[in-house]
């Protein structure tokens, strides 16, 4: 029995090394599950479902991210073209006694290099050579036309790396995960609104293991991966270089898919009153829960990552205050209340546009996945978090 | 002679020459060791045979000898077959131990953090050779102490052996199954994942229905209002070291009082009211060296074989996703050994179902040989005890059955079957979408109106379908929706499920088989499940189900002559309808097939 028992564990121990490697890889595959439901409940909004970028935020599924060189191989032949011309003239001139021999040069070697040269490219090798970096120089600018669609939306074929235009030393998962931790507290210079921070640890509503997951997901889109220029048109907004005022004179977006429209009031605006006023009054029977609606707020609808940030969205603190002696002091909202207002707001985002904000900021689906009593929870929290209105001042 | 005022192992030599010299200092090393057996009583021992000086040698190791002194000499050769033990006091201490050893090597690899517990689960699973077997052996072993604990209680009631004058034993065994129940329960929580928080935030709610001290009960278990950091790390010190040591000192006590007491015999072996355990007749005594000990070797050979073969093969500790506050999974239960608490709160008011029920239970337990003062240990004499015992034991089952999530939670038909298609690994099952294979969840529309339809018209049926979404604006309005959840779809045209895809087409069988068996709560439902690529090796998988609200009036639904539910309309007479969606992603190389 002993014996059977030591047999077995020996067997395990075999197994181990293995068995953790599937793991690894088994945990991973999850996470990026995990991943991909975070991203659309939280970053589909502005990077778009794709992650191909709108006229909010930048494309993820995007080469320039990956560092891709579409022109690496072109350039690669024709430095190796230049090179070959230049040891041939320079092998020429020494047989023709126009310039000296190098200290480790024997001229028998020079000439039978020079053959090999002469097989390759033909009796005249530097014309020869010329005409190929010629049709290499053609084949670069066609490839340059093919990809003037992206250019013309920002796309710098020269610097084809978000990391080395950054000057961002570190691998790409560690910028992207930080761009998750802090956001990009400074971004609202050239976007329309900057990115708010995603973790805890910032005042953001993740976990480090979601944001990990995060991280998963968008390194994803480049796993074994072959980037084709197809990949690279199909981006939608590429990412603005913050030193040099940002790209924002360039007018990037293609605008049938910038997230930035003008508001666009419905025309169903009867409906929606309708609804709004039928949420209003089923909640006129709810007791709301102000911890849960905290959960809810803080957590798995993420409303927090930008309302506690006065530069992105109206701040949390002071929101009944605000509501009171604000918003419900201008004339199109004069039959409202206050938890009219908020329901509104919540369900129909775009029906009331709060001054100083962008339209279409707000994800326009939480009608979808909320209840009533969730709501009520919202608003009682809200409530919970009445005090002086910091936009006051 | 040596310098030295006393003989060496030198001198010993030149005087016995060095065979001799070497045997003789060889079996005093073995004779201390063994605290009193040398070479020749060992060997002696270890053949079977009888021990060939006076006075028996055997017996020295308990008198003189620390660890054997806390053992018996020899047992009542009644007492060392299965019956009327089975073992179980015996495989409880062996569990003590076991789970004490595997639990160290565990809290090597441990950091009671909600930061990084989780991290370290995973870590361990990854990265730490025997990090998943050790833990496996842990848990499996954590829930056969809890089980062979409680049949050590049934067996000890069932011979009648708590009574008289083993009381006090049977009391502090009742101690002790309750130290295992809060040792397995505290550790439930340590791996932080879903699971783990769920299931004892439900446990630890019940502290909170305590009359009086309900919120300061719960706030000193879980360090706040909520399980956190605070809880987590409450649990795990309980888990590692108030109960431990309670169990250690209770484990002492208990088996101190069976060795004073003697084990209790067979009932049929001695007369109503004698207790003659101590006195064991000479022909009846079956020595512990070597007799006893050799089979406790064999015992703790087998079961540790067994556990082994267990954890490579047949178990291994359940781990899901990490703990999230926020998101409370559909069915959630608290662990097996407390279904019964969390079926008897289904009964009614929470603090007395909750607390006060459970507290006289166990209070009953624990003073059941102090009521029950009948001294006849035999079946027939023990009609009500036993009766009692049977109605108690059916009432567990009974509570613990309804302790299940499938009784008494009503949950919205739509949603249940969302869940069933898509809940994460859970309790050894997982959604029905889950393990099909990757190639098989071909990128398409589907709809459970192929799989409602007869054999064959499949096809008619999807593209009656597809018209019929069209023409009513059913179409555009399921795009939305799908729109909503961030899903990029510009349109939608249903097809039938390929026939290289038997696992996707069995899935929306079962899946129009459920809607089809919840026509009672939606009327005339439809689902569709829409299979998108999201990434290389990632799709996302989007299911819609579709129905006509029936009517409710007062909580009742209301029916038609026919007996059929009737729809729910609006003001202008069409009906009210509801669509409710959910959707997951599905990664390549996930292998949740395995």
């Amino acid at each position: 029995m002993f014996l059977a028992s030591m047999v077995l564990i020996g067997w395990v121990a075999i197994n181990e090394p293995g068995r953790m490697e599937a793991f690894s890889e088994q945990h991973l595959a999850r996470s990026v599950e995990k991943g991909a439901e975070l991203f659309a409940n939280n970053c589909a909004e502005c990077h778009g479902p794709q992650g191909l970028g709108s006229g909010r935020a930048p494309a993820l599924n995007n080469p320039h991210l990956f560092g891709i060189d579409f022109f690496a191989g072109i350039d690669a032949d024709i430095a190796s073209l230049e090179a070959a011309q230049q040891n041939i003239t320079h092998i020429q001139a020494v047989l023709s006694g126009e310039a000296e021999a190098g200290d480790d040069e024997d001229t028998d070697d020079l000439e039978a290099l020079l053959v090999t040269y002469t097989e390759e490219y033909g009796e005249d090798p530097l014309v020869a050579i010329d005409e190929m970096i010629a049709a290499k120089e053609t084949e670069r600018q066609s490839l340059q036309s093919q990809l003037q669609a992206a250019i013309d939306r920002g796309y710098d074929p020269e610097d084809p790396s978000r990391l080395s235009q950054l000057d961002w030393g570190g691998t790409l998962d560690a910028f992207v995960l930080t761009t998750l931790v802090s956001g990009r507290p400074v971004s609202k210079s050239y976007w329309p609104e900057p990115m708010p921070a995603w973790s805890q640890t910032a005042g953001g509503p993740l976990r480090q293991d979601q944001l990990q997951d995060l991280t998963n997901y968008v390194m994803n889109w480049g796993a074994e991966r072959t980037w084709t220029i197809e990949d690279l048109l199909a981006v939608q907004q590429f990412a603005k270089v913050p030193a040099e005022g940002g790209a924002s004179d360039v007018e990037s977006v293609a605008p049938e898919v910038s997230g930035i429209q003008a508001a666009e009031v419905p025309d169903q605006r009867q409906t929606i009153d309708d609804t709004v006023a039928a949420v209003v009054e089923e909640l006129d029977g709810l007791t709301g829960d102000p911890n849960n609606g905290q959960t809810l707020y803080t957590g798995s609808l993420a409303c927090s990552s930008c309302h506690n940030n006065a530069s992105i969205a109206p701040p949390t603190d002071g929101t009944y205050t605000r509501v009171t002696e604000t918003r419900l002091q201008d004339p199109a909202l004069a039959d409202y209340t206050e938890r009219h207002y908020l329901v509104e707001s919540i369900l129909v985002p775009n029906a009331y546009i709060s001054p100083g904000y962008p339209a279409n900021a707000m994800p326009q689906d939480f009608g979808t996945r909320l209840d009533a009593q969730s709501l009520a929870d919202i608003i009682a929290y809200l409530e919970s978090q009445d005090g002086p209105d910091p936009l006051a001042n | 002679m040596s310098v030295l005022p006393f003989p060496t192992f030198l001198d010993d030599v030149k005087e016995k020459g060095l065979k001799k010299a070497l045997y003789e200092g060889a079996d005093e090393v073995v004779e201390r060791l063994t605290a009193g057996l040398n070479i020749q009583d060992v060997r002696e021992a270890l053949r079977g045979e009888s021990p060939s000086r006076r006075p028996n040698p055997r017996l020295t190791p308990h008198a003189d000898g620390f660890w054997l002194h806390m053992r018996p000499s020899y047992f009542n050769v009644d007492m060392t077959g299965i019956y009327p033990t089975f073992r179980l006091g015996w495989l409880s201490t062996y569990f003590v131990f076991f789970e004490t050893i595997t639990g160290i090597i565990l809290m090597f690899w441990y950091t009671p953090s909600p930061e990084i517990a989780y991290g370290n689960m995973l870590s361990m699973l990854n990265n730490v050779p025997f990090g998943q077997f050790v833990r496996d052996l842990h848990r499996l072993g954590a829930e056969a102490m809890v089980l062979i604990v409680f049949l050590h209680m049934l067996r000890t009631f069932y011979t009648g052996s708590y009574k008289k004058p083993r009381q006090f034993t049977w009391f502090t065994g009742v101690v002790l199954l309750i130290v295992t129940g809060f040792l397995s329960f505290t550790g439930y929580l340590l791996p932080w994942d879903q699971l783990a928080l769920w299931a004892v935030t439900i446990g630890a709610s019940m502290a909170e229905a305590s009359p009086l001290i309900g919120e300061q009960a719960n706030m000193i278990m879980r360090g706040g209002p909520e399980m956190g950091a605070n809880g987590l790390l409450r649990f795990y010190m309980a888990h590692v070291l108030l109960l431990p040591v309670l169990l250690f000192v209770f484990t002492g006590v208990h088996y101190y009082k069976v060795i004073i007491h003697g084990h209790s015999l067979p009932p049929r072996t001695e007369n109503i009211g004698e207790d003659t355990a101590k006195r064991v007749p000479l022909d009846k005594r079956a020595y512990f060296i070597p007799d006893v000990l050799t089979s406790e070797v064999m015992w703790f050979a087998v079961t540790t074989f067994i556990m082994i073969v267990l954890c490579v093969w047949f178990y291994h500790a359940p781990l899901e996703s990490h703990a999230d506050p926020q998101v409370t999974p559909l069915g959630t239960t608290a662990p097996w050994y407390f279904l019964w608490i969390q079926g008897a709160l289904k009964l009614g008011d929470k603090t007395f179902w909750g607390v006060i029920f459970p507290t006289i239970l166990l209070g009953f337990l624990m003073v059941v040989p102090y009521i029950d003062l009948t001294p006849s240990r035999r079946f027939a004499d023990r009609r009500l005890a036993l009766s009692i015992s049977f109605v108690m034991l059916s009432l567990t089952v009974v509570t613990s059955y309804m302790g299940l999530p499938e009784f008494g939670v009503a949950t919205a038909p739509d949603q249940e079957i969302l869940n069933e298609l898509t809940f994460e690994p859970a309790h050894n099952h997982m959604g029905l979408l889950r393990p099909v294979p990757f190639d098989q969840l071909v990128v398409g529309a589907y709809s459970t109106r192929e799989f409602a339809a007869e054999e064959g018209e499949g096809d008619a049926a999807v593209n009656a379908f597809n018209e019929e979404l069209t023409q009513t604006g059913e179409m555009d309005h399921l795009i939305t929706h799908l729109q909503a959840a961030h899903l990029d779809v510009q349109a939608l045209n249903f097809s039938t499920v390929p026939d290289d895809a038997p696992e996707l087409r069995h899935v929306m069988e079962e899946f129009t088989h459920k809607l089809a068996a919840s026509t009672d709560e939606m009327i005339d439902p439809w689902g569709t499940v829409v299979i998108t690529q999201n990434q290389n090796n990632l799709k996302r998988i989007d299911i819609t189900i579709h129905w006509q609200n029936v009517l409710v009036e007062n909580g009742d639904i209301v029916r038609g002559e026919d007996g059929q539910p009737l729809p729910q309309v609006d003001e202008n007479g069409e009906p009210v309808t509801t669509t409710s969606s959910k959707h997951i992603f599905i990664n390549e190389d996930s292998a949740y097939f395995d």
